[in-house]
């Protein structure tokens, strides 16, 4: 097997001293599509968080594109989407210039964008569905706007990781599923992804493999392998009814009578 | 005419003026990113802090404006620090910084009240005493700032509006608001001479929050609350001339004047948007 592109390798990590994901054993290879699973505050963002340097680690090692991360330096050539935190509707920033941030690392030309950048800019806004609102400023853009607009930034480096947390929540199911093509375009074009979600049925069960983490890795591989009643009752603390119609997997709660197939927060 | 070239016939005003211009458009500029970062009051913190170097310095023989220099950048990393520590919001790092800094100078100054030490120039100002050093240090200063604002806009903007984004997409924002924060106290110790520790929070918070009123884009933003903020002391400069009031209240009166003018005009523009959408949809 090549060298994974990103590695944890026993990765205690947390905040001010409180580990909130201990002793995670994870290898991504270039050009994977993982999902992460958890409940709320199960540590989903926290392992992001250790790849971006932005929590601390207390033991074990993430490596990245055969670099050590270490907590407090940046890190080259990923692109992140932060789970959504609206933006003031007044904050004088445009979405194109936005987007244009995430080449603020890597792009030479002092102080403006080149044209080609500011083109490559309009583009991915125009494949995002935000066509037309590159001179809107961001916070008067929807919830579902401003979160393709941040993917449209973690893409316009061509980074050969692309990190999500959260891409999917709040968003309607249009946007859910122009958000999942792209990733999966994206994917087939050679990027590696990994995102977060506590959506099992419509987000989860689609992605090629998943991890389930509850503080610390509870199963990890196909859906097919790992959605099951025993898994997932061990990752939520709660127990659920899993329907299997072909290759869908629906998970459902187990109460009786359950129409309900929302995801399990 | 007179009115606009009278003052010119004393040798002190074209230096007042030129001083005034440097560091109304210094800090202006700088104000946008300020209030973007809710610290509105650093200004005043930063200027505060100044007597916790001032009377130190003056009591022991060192020019006192290096004990400026060194209270302003040791305040502002601070401020910094204590900020980012969890628990602490940037406002109350501010407050705690500031006054404790100020508290510091006032206590040296008390226990040596049988040597004078004059507070007034900086608390409230002294134009007239500007001369041509100052103006090169003001203006060396708008100038080094202003080119480390263009090289680094990129990094710069992406911290400010969005430090956790920043960080993650290799920019090292813990450096760029440090570096920031040294920018603004270096602004402010070339600003005291002018205005005055008691209005400095005026001069960095008023013009950028005129140019907020109207614009949609940070470049545009920040050179138009430099312009407002030139023209502020522009016409304080004279109107502290003619009405002999000091110089730095007259430019801060210049500067809310606009705001409430933009302010007017800002309210009536959607009055008159609302108006117009009933209009058409009624
Ligand atoms: N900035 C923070 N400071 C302290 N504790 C935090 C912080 N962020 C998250 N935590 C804690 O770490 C744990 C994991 O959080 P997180 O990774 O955000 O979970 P998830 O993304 O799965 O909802 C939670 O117990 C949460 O309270
Ligand atoms: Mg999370």
């Amino acid at each position: 097997m090549s060298s994974p592109i990103l590695a944890f390798d026993g990765v205690t990590a947390g905040y001010r001293g409180k580990p909130a994901i201990e002793a995670v054993d994870l290898h991504i290879q270039p050009g994977e599509l993982v999902g992460i699973v958890g409940p709320s505050g199960s540590g989903k963002s926290t392992l992001l968080r250790a790849v971006t340097g932005t929590t601390d680690i207390y033991a074990g090692t993430v490596t990245l594109h055969d670099r050590r991360v270490r907590a407090g330096h940046p890190t080259r050539d990923i692109g992140f989407v932060p789970q959504l935190a609206l933006v003031e509707p007044d904050t004088p920033l445009r979405a194109a210039d936005a987007v244009l941030h995430g080449l603020a690392a890597s792009s030479r030309r002092v102080p403006w964008y080149s044209k080609a950048e500011r083109a490559k800019a309009s583009a991915l806004l125009e494949r995002l569905g935000l066509a037309g609102y590159e001179r809107q400023p961001i916070g008067e853009l929807s919830g579902g706007q401003q979160q393709r607009l941040l993917l449209a930034r973690a893409m316009i480096a061509d980074s050969s990781l692309v990190m999500l947390d959260e891409p999917t929540s709040g968003v309607d199911l249009q946007t859910l599923q122009d958000i999942l093509g792209l990733l999966d375009e994206l994917n087939r074009a050679g990027t590696t992804i990994v995102l977060t979600t506590h959506d099992l049925n419509w987000v989860a069960a689609s992605l090629p493999r998943i991890v389930c983490i509850n503080q610390r890795i509870v199963a990890d591989g196909a859906p097919a392998d790992v959605m099951t009643a025993e898994v997932l009752e061990r990752t939520y603390g709660a127990s659920v009814r899993i329907v299997r119609d072909g290759d869908r997997i629906l998970v459902t709660d187990d109460r009786p009578h359950a129409a309900s197939t929302s995801e399990a927060r | 005419m007179h009115l606009l070239t009278e003052p010119f016939e004393f040798a002190f005003f074209p230096y007042a003026l030129w001083a005034g211009v440097f560091v109304g458009a210094l800090c202006g500029a700088l104000g946008v990113f300020v209030v973007l970062r809710r610290m509105s009051y650093i200004g005043q913190g930063l200027s505060q802090s100044v007597l916790g170097g001032v009377a130190p310095a003056v009591l022991s023989g060192i020019d006192p404006y290096l004990g400026a220099v060194a209270a302003t950048i040791v305040a502002g990393l601070l401020i910094n620090r204590v900020g980012r520590q969890h628990g602490v919001r940037p406002d109350a790092a501010i407050g705690i910084v500031s006054t404790v800094l100020f508290a510091f100078g006032v206590a040296l100054v008390s226990a040596n009240r049988d040597r004078a030490v004059n507070l007034n120039d900086l608390l409230f100002g002294n134009i007239l005493g500007v001369d041509s050093s100052d103006i090169t240090l003001v203006a060396a200063t708008t100038a080094v700032l202003a080119i480390a604002g263009f090289v680094f806009w990129k990094p710069l903007t992406f911290t400010i509006t969005d430090a956790a984004g920043a960080s993650a997409h290799g920019i090292r924002a813990a450096t760029v608001e440090a570096a920031f924060t040294i920018a603004l106290a270096a602004a402010v110790v070339v600003s005291i001479r002018v205005v005055g520790v008691l209005l400095i929070a005026a001069v960095i918070v008023i013009p950028a929050s005129t140019s907020r009123l109207f614009g949609r884009s940070l470049g545009p933003v920040v050179i138009a609350a430099a312009a407002l903020g030139a023209a502020a002391a522009v016409v304080g400069m004279f109107v502290s001339f003619h009405v002999e009031i000091a110089s730095g209240p007259a430019i801060v009166l210049a500067s809310g004047a606009g705001f409430a003018l933009a302010l007017i005009a800002s309210t009536l523009s959607s009055v008159l948007l609302v108006r117009r959408a009933r209009a058409a949809h009624a």
